[in-house]
Parts: C-alpha cells; structure tokens; sequence
C-alpha cells in the first residue's frame, strides 16, 4: 500500500494558477484508474481530472474553490502499489512551490499565487474603488493584472458587457482579453500570405462514397498542416519563457467558437492520423469545447492554431497568435475567383490562407516554406 | 543656447562651482587632493584660479575636515567639501548625522549649517568599500538634505541652490555619470547634455522632473537607475507600451506630489533604485504612495533595488546585484 | 565662580524634586576653569560646551534664567526647549549650544576658527573638552588641522581624571594631556585648574597667541568633579584618598581666602552670594511659570 500524492496537472503551458472547483469524490471513496476526481477552471474551459490509480481517496488537501497552482498537491490516493514504487510517508516528495522559491526577491512574484490564500479575490485598490461606485460584485471578476489581479480595465470590462452572457463567458471574455492583449503589445507577429486553390479539395469531397460524411474544410487544413509540420521541423516549435524548444510530436489546435467565447482546442499526436481520423476526433473536440467540458489534453500546447472563419463568408482576415503557440493561420472562405492558369484566365475555388508568426521563434524564411506545403498539400502537388 | 555647450555632469558642476565661488566670497571648497581635481576632477584647475586659502588640499582627516566644514558654516561661511569616493563620508558619521543634521534644531535656531558634500556614490567596479549609496545610508537622516542629480543641466543647477541653501546638502553623483576625463561614462546619450550659462540659473530642490511623459505607467528614478529606466521606457514604446520616468531629483526634500498626481494618472507604479532593498527612499516611497495614492493603484507597487548584500567586486556578481535594464522591464511587464 | 556653584546646586536639588526632565552632567568643582577661561575671551570670542557644560555657558555669559528654563524644558529656554542640559549655548553672547558628543566640538571649533582667520575677523575660539576626549581621533585631527593652518583656537582641557569611571592612568601612556602637543606642533601647557587666575593668565597668553596669528594651543588643566559622572552616578570608583584631597582642595574656598587677603571684604562676598541666590531663585521661578513649547512647532527648525 502506498499513499500517493493526486497533484493539479499542468493543464495548457502558459496556466500558473487555476480554480479546483469541485470535488467529485469524498475521502474513503474507492476509486477506479481514469474516474473523474474534481474540475478545474483554468480560465479557458473546465478540465475534468481523473485518478491515476485505483485505490481509495484518503485525504482532500485543498477543497473545493481553492487557487491552485499546477504540480500543487491537493490530495492523497492510497493505492495497492508498493511504496517503494512511489515517493510515500517516509520519504515525502519535495514540495513544488517551495523548490521554485527563488531566492531573488525581484522573482518573488512568481511565486506569490501560490501564497495567495484560497478563495480571497486580489484585487487592486483602484479595481476595488470601481467596482463599489459601478455596484459590481468583485468576486465574479476574473484578473488580468499581476498574479490575476483584477485590474481596473477588468471592472470596466464587466461594466460595459452588461448582464448578458453570465459568469462563465464573462470569465472567457476577461481571459480572451488578456491572452490577445499580451500577445498583441508582447509577441512580434508577422504576417504571411497565400491564396489557395481548392479545386482539387472540392473534388475529393465530392468523390467521397456515398454514405460517408465529406471532411469539412477545417479538418482538411489542419489535415495539411499536420503533414507540413512533419515536413519542417523548423516551425514545429514552441517558444515560452525565451526558450526554443522542437516538438517531437505534431499538434494542431482549432479555434472553436462556443457560447460562452473563444476556446482554442488542441488535436495532439496527429502524426500518422488520416483525414478520417482527424475529422472524427475534430468533432469530438469541438463537441467538448461547446460543451465546456474538455479534457487536459485539450488545452496542450501546440505550434499552430486554425481559425476559420470561411463560413461567415470573410474572404481574408489577420488573427493574433495564442501565446505560446507560435503560429496562427487565419482561413477565409472558398470562393470562384479567376486566376491565370498557363497563362489564361480560369476560374477556381480559392481561398486566402493567412499566416500570424512569432518572429521570435519563427523566421520569415521558415513560415514561407511551411505555408507552401500546406499550399501544395491543399492543391494535391504534394502526394503524402 | 549654445549647441556647442553640451557638458558633462562634472563640467556643469565645474561650472556651477566656479559661479558660486566668483559670487559669494564666503564659498570655499575643501577635501582630499583637490588641488589636482580631486578624485572625479570637479576642482580641475580651481586652485591656479582661487588659490589655496579657497581651494584647501586636507590631510586624510574626513572626521577633522567635515567638523570643520560645520564649524565654518556655523560662523557665516559656505564650505563645499569634496569627497574623493562619498563611502568616505561614513568615516566622518558623527559630524553629519549628530552634529551638521541636528545643530540647528537643537540649538533652537541659533545657529545654520550651510554645507555641500559633493560625494560620488554607487557601484562601479571597485568593490564592497567603495560603492556604497550614500543617498540611502542617510536617507532617514532629518535635517540633511539630499539631492541626486542625473543630467548635466540638473547637476549645475541643483549644485547652485545647494551651495545657496541654508542646510546642510549630501549631492551625490553617480560615479558612471560624471564624465571625467578617463572615467567610465555610462548612458552618453542620455547622460551629458545642455546647460545654460550664468550665474542666475538654479533648481529649486523638491520638485521633480518627468524626463519622458507616459500614460501606462509610472517609473520613479535617480542616478545610474534614471538613464537605465529611459532605455527601457524607449524600447518597450516600440511595443506601444508608454512608460512615464520621473527624476526626482531631490530625494529630501521629496516631491511626492508629482508621483502621486503621475500615478493617478497610470494606476500603476515602479521604483528604480541602486540602494539595498531595505530602507532608502523607495522604500519610503512606496509606503507614501501606499498611503496617500492607494486608490489610484491599479497594481502592486513594484521596487527594482540592489539586493541586501555587500556589493561584490566581480563584475559579473555586481552586475547580478545591481538593478539592470532587464530587471527594470520584468518588473514593467509585471504589471502591465 | 559663585554662581556656577550654587547654580549646579540648585540644579541638583531641582531634579531630585523631579521639576528637572532629562539627565544632567554637574561641574561644581570645575568652575575655576571656566570662570578663568571666558574671563580671558572677550563677548565675540567663542566657547565650544561640553556635556558637562553648565559652568562654562555661565561664565561666557549665558544668563542663569535662560539655562533654567532649558533645562525646565520650557519655550523661554536659550535653545527653546530643544537643548536641554545637553546642549545649553547662546550665540549671543559667544557661546555655541553645546555639543554632548565627546571629541565632536574639536573639528567644529576648528572650522569656526578658520572662518575668523578667512574672513579676518580677530576672533578666537576655546574648545571645551575633558580628559577622555584626548583619547578620540576627532581631536588629533582637529589638533593637527588647527597647527598646519595656525589656526585662532585654544584647545581647553578640563582634566578632572575620570572619564566615567576610567582613571586616566589607564589610558595615557603619557603623564600629561598637554604633552600630545608636540606631536601637533603647538605649544602645551599643564596647569592648577582649580587655581581661576592660572587659568587666566594661560589661556590669556594662548588667546593672544591665537589672535595675533600664532596658531592653537593646548591647555591642560587639572581640576576635578565633585560628584559623580552624572546624577545617578555615586562615583564610588574613586579612591576614597583621592577624592578626599581634591575636595579639600575645593577652587571657590581657595579663591576666597585669596580674595579675602585685601582684594574683598567678607561683606563684599556675601553681596555676591546674595545677588547670586536672588539671581537663581528669580530663574527658577521664572522657569516655572513659563509656558511649555508649542508642540505645533516641533517640526520648526530642523530645515531653514
């Protein structure tokens, strides 16, 4: 028997702090590997979390309500495995707050979430002074200042969205703020652009075989961008912190408009994955982020991010990257346009396809020739 | 103004000197081997010009020479006492703290202290004995006034109304901002500049400077601290982020009032200081802010400082000690 | 020399009757030196006090009612309330506030010297200072500066043998304070300091030196407290023989029967004692009855 740490796991990169909501389980529950234990908020959707183990739920740490920090231990699982298997009582894991503790009082602000206590809204005096003149109830706030601090804009932010939409897309709303906001003053983008031609798409899923539902246009271009990423390990990057890191696996996220806002879900390990694959799991993706209920595999880091907007009849549009994924591409709709072809002039299904870039992370050079591959997968030139 | 009379911080208080001593017979400069310039060369060429009973070469005797700078001021003169590095300053405490601070309020009056320490002060290179921030040792010192000039045009008129003023007056200057022939001079964009020429030209002390204006948010910051916060101020602009720097310039008397008005502005506030983190004028700042401007902060207060350590002689750990430009932009992006 | 005495008396009744705040450092036995020194300064010569001080502010000049009144702590007080026994002076009369901190008086004396020798003003300065200060780098500075740049001061010993309650014999490997002078440049003299007309006549001598240009001097004179270091000290650290001979030896009582050998008359000397004791006893009064400082002002006077 052993008695095992149940820690918050690092659900999405740039996450430093999270709400457990709820606890689904109570201590002497018995529990089965892969039962959901308690939610976490993470700003962006509600992550379910399950248990690692079977075992009985011995102890809850940090209740329901609590910031928490990802590694932060919230609880105790005893399980049948051996305790030598496992970093037991007699020899206590170290604690991941306390071991990141820098000695520098400068860095003392990463630190101070984790010190912050549980259930206290932070918020600053002039946020407080503002939302008492507006009647604004401060606790349903969600913080963009340091620390999550709610910051006046935040109470300026509630004011002005009025009393539509309720708490949970108030708190999407406030998190989508801060997100483009940091990217938009603190990531260089730079923008790549070419238009596509999609004859040879149309006429694949106009040949699928009856029966079978045709992929839609956006699993067809996070089909191509899974292939390009393979093909130029250069861009298949994350950048966080300063640091350049390769991936080893392709992710491609998706933005999904929900009713509650703007969540980007992630599609990881698509090396491999055939169209049908990627549409199946696109769906299912999606579904979950409609539903606000995603998985933490949901919100993993990727290198790019498509956002389509094709289907409001947008011809072309510039998105802003979701740090710290370092590249978005932006899809407009598919349309007849005539374009010269062997020097006469023919119409064909084209679409813009625009590429945001980290140039921090990713050189012009780089997201050119990735761009080209997705070109020349879309217009079949590329046999994979 | 002339273009060409752009100075460095030691020709304008060479020039501000100079002034004084033609105008008021009553000053007189004292200290160790100023007779060739002295340490940072700000008496260079003062005793061929005034001679030795103006310009009076000491024995290494800061306890001896400081009391007697007190003791002139006390009988109607105006001495100036140049200090080859400020840290020296420390041998002679007692004159400064117990006698030049306190003898007119515990005299009741009777008796004035007018008197200049001119004290080069912050790290430069030389170890843990000659880099201390004189400018926070005798911060919490009531009845010394204390002033830190970061431009040329400030220093010669701060240095005019220190050698006017009824009190006794720490000027401390940075050593990497002087400008001295075969000194380091750090920040030469920033750091040398204009100055007006005659004698009528002075810089009340207690009111602030904003170097660069802004709405974002505020920086506070003197010295070395002050042209290091500019070069972040500049960049972070090309990211749209607009950073108002404000010198005080005199740290006592304090112009609280143009930091607080600065900060109702920008909610948001940052103090840049080369002393240790406990105690100084940050410190003292912040706290007023806390307590005067709370409702105008729409973020922690943020203090950029030296770490509370002796300063280390290797560049790489004084670097690691001393606030630099990038410590200054992480606690900028801290709140913002 | 009359006055100190009974001043510091009276001072001494006062704060056992808890009238007097603070602490108090008492000179009675010591008044030959200061009466002998101030005599030989003229009223724009000056004095720098020590913590023992009450004795020298009155023979420079300073009146009993303002020192009273200091020491009452009250707004009428030469400093205004802000001294206190500490820090008793009236530049009016020559006599800079007081400076408690042992050694700090001598670079300051020698600065307010090198203003009269800049500015020409003929003036000179005696520098109060007992034995242990001679232990203090301040003063072998100030004594070397003021001997390079022969300066108008007069560096005034009041040798009483105890710093506290450290004989001097434990501190000096030399016999004399006075002898240190030579190793300054400056003449030393060692004399009775209970005896006001050798001290007259030295410091008069050093006065005239000073003033004429011929740089300091240094004064030593023997002399010896009567009480302890302070109020609450019984200075029962001194050998009782020692003790025993310096208070026989006491300066008013040897000055009197000088004074009574055809210079005075009994008569004479009981007028000064009279107008002495109705002098204090107006002082005191007047202490009482005058009004604290306004705390309103309390922050007047720390910057000009």
């Amino acid at each position: 028997m052993a008695l095992e740490d149940i820690v918050i796991p690092q659900v999405g990169e740039a996450v430093d702090e999270v709400t457990l909501i709820e606890w689904l389980k109570t201590v002497g529950d018995s529990i089965s590997e892969g039962d959901v234990l308690f939610e976490v908020d993470t700003e962006k959707a509600i992550v379910e979390i399950p248990a690692f183990a079977d075992g009985t739920l011995a102890e809850i740490i940090c209740g329901d309500n609590s910031l928490v920090m990802p590694l932060q231990v919230v609880g105790k699982l005893e399980t049948a495995r051996a305790s030598s298997d496992s970093a037991g009582q007699d020899n206590p894991p170290a604690d991941p707050v306390l071991d990141q503790r820098p000695s520098h009082p400068e860095d003392l602000a990463t630190a101070r979430s984790s010190l912050a206590p549980s259930g206290k809204t932070a918020a600053s005096p002039r946020a407080r002074q503002l939302a008492r003149s507006m009647s604004v109830d401060i606790t349903t706030i969600t913080g963009s200042g340091r620390d999550g601090m709610i910051t006046e804009s935040d109470v300026q932010g509630v004011a002005s969205s009025g009393t539509d939409g309720g708490e949970a897309s108030r708190e999407i709303r406030a998190a989508v703020a801060r997100r483009t906001a940091i990217s938009k003053s603190t990531v260089p983008h730079f923008y790549v652009e070419m238009d596509v031609d999609f004859s040879t798409v149309e006429e694949r899923r106009k040949a699928m075989p009856p029966g079978n539902r045709a992929p839609t246009i956006t699993a067809v271009i996070i089909d191509a961008c899974a292939q390009a990423l393979s093909l130029v390990p250069d861009v298949n990057v994350s950048f966080h912190d300063g640091e350049l890191e390769r991936r080893s696996t392709v992710a491609v996220g998706v933005s999904v408009a929900s009713e509650r806002g703007l969540i980007n879900v992630t599609l990881p390990n698509l090396s491999g994955a055939d169209i049908s694959e990627i549409s199946a799991r696109l769906a299912e993706a999606t579904a979950r982020a409609r539903a606000f209920q995603l998985r933490p595999d949901d919100l993993e880091p990727k290198s790019l991010v498509v956002s389509n907007l094709g289907m409001y009849g947008v011809d072309a549009f510039t998105a802003i990257i979701d740090v710290p994924d370092p590249m978005i591409l932006a899809v407009g709709r598919v349309v007849p346009r005539p374009v010269v072809s062997d020097d006469v002039v023919v119409i064909r299904p084209m679409a813009r396809l625009t590429l945001s870039v980290d140039h921090r992370a990713i050189d012009g050079e780089g997201a050119a020739i990735f761009l080209g591959h997705v070109r020349r997968i879309l217009e079949g030139g590329i046999d994979v | 103004m002339d273009e060409s009379r752009n100075l460095t911080i030691v020709q304008g208080l060479r020039e501000a000197l100079r002034e004084e001593m033609l105008r008021d017979e009553s000053v007189f400069v004292m200290g160790e081997d100023i007779g060739i310039g002295g340490s940072f060369l700000f008496t260079l060429g003062f005793l061929d010009e005034f001679g030795p009973e103006r310009v009076m070469n000491t024995p290494i005797s800061e306890v001896g020479f400081v009391g007697m700078g007190v003791g002139a001021a006390i009988e109607g003169m105006r001495p100036v006492i140049d200090f080859q590095y400020g840290d020296f300053l420390i041998t002679a405490a007692d004159q400064v703290i117990q006698q030049a601070a306190k003898l007119r309020y515990m005299s009741g009056g009777q008796v004035e202290v007018p008197l200049v320490f001119q004290l080069p002060t912050g790290a430069s290179g030389r170890g843990a004995q000659h880099s201390n921030s004189l400018e926070t040792v005798f911060f919490g010192v009531p009845g010394l006034e204390i002033v830190t000039p970061s431009s040329p045009y400030d220093a010669k008129g701060l240095f005019k109304s220190a050698v006017r003023s009824q009190n006794p007056v720490l000027f401390c200057v940075h050593k990497h901002l002087y400008g001295s022939r075969g000194r380091n001079l750090a920040h030469r964009d920033t750091s040398t500049g204009l100055v007006p020429d005659g004698e009528d030209y002075t810089i009340p002390f207690g009111v602030a400077d904003i170097k660069r204006a802004g709405t974002d948010v505020t920086v506070v910051a003197n010295l070395l601290m002050l042209h290091r916060s500019l070069k972040v101020a500049s960049g972070l602009a090309d990211e749209g982020i607009s950073v108002e720097v404000i010198d005080p310039r005199t740290l006592v008397p304090f112009d609280l009032d143009s930091v607080i008005a600065s900060v109702e502005k920008t909610g948001r506030l940052v103090l840049v200081d080369e002393g240790p983190r406990k105690g100084g004028w940050s410190a003292h700042v912040a706290a007023e802010v806390a307590e005067k401007g709370l409702m105008y902060l729409d973020a922690p207060i943020e203090r950029v400082t030296s770490l509370d350590t002796p300063m280390p002689y290797a560049p790489g750990l004084e670097e690691a000690v001393v606030p630099s430009t990038d410590d200054i932009e992480a606690a900028i992006r801290r709140i913002i | 020399m009359v006055l100190i005495r009974r001043f510091e008396l009276r001072v001494n009744e006062l704060f056992l009757r808890g009238l007097i705040p603070g602490t108090i450092h008492l000179s009675h036995g010591q008044e030959a030196t200061a009466a002998g020194t101030c005599l030989a300064l003229e009223t724009n010569d000056r004095i720098t006090i020590t913590h023992r001080g009450h004795g020298q502010a009155l023979a420079k000049g300073v009146t009993a009612e303002s020192m009273m009144a200091e020491l009452f702590g009250k707004a009428t007080g030469c400093c205004g309330g802000r001294g206190g026994s500490l820090h008793v002076g009236d530049m009016s009369v020559g006599a800079l506030p007081a400076i408690a901190i042992v050694g700090a008086s001598s670079p300051i004396a020698t600065g307010m010297a090198l203003a009269y020798k800049r500015k020409n003003t003929g003036q000179v300065v005696a520098n109060f200072f007992g034995d242990g200060t001679a232990n203090k780098g301040d003063w072998h500075e100030s004594m070397n500066l003021a001997a390079i740049w022969d300066l108008p001061v007069v560096f005034v010993c009041e040798n009483n043998l105890w710093a506290v309650s450290t004989h001097i014999s434990d501190t000096m490997r030399v016999e004399h304070v006075a002898d240190r002078a030579v190793a300054y440049g400056m003449p030393g003299h060692t004399i009775d300091g209970n005896d006001p007309v050798a001290v007259y006549d030295t410091v008069a001598t050093a006065v005239d030196r000073a003033r004429s240009g011929g740089g300091p001097t240094l004064v030593e004179c023997l002399t010896y407290r009567r009480g302890g270091h302070k109020r609450d000290d019984p200075a029962t650290y001194r050998p009782t023989e020692e003790v025993d001979a310096w208070l026989a030896d006491d300066p008013i009582e040897r000055f009197r029967t000088t004074l009574l050998n055809g210079i005075m008359t009994h008569a004479q000397l009981k007028t000064i004692e009279e107008d002495v004791d109705a002098e204090l006893d107006a002082a005191v009064a007047a202490a009482e009855a005058a009004p604290v400082p306004d705390p309103r002002t309390v922050e007047d006077h720390v910057y000009g």
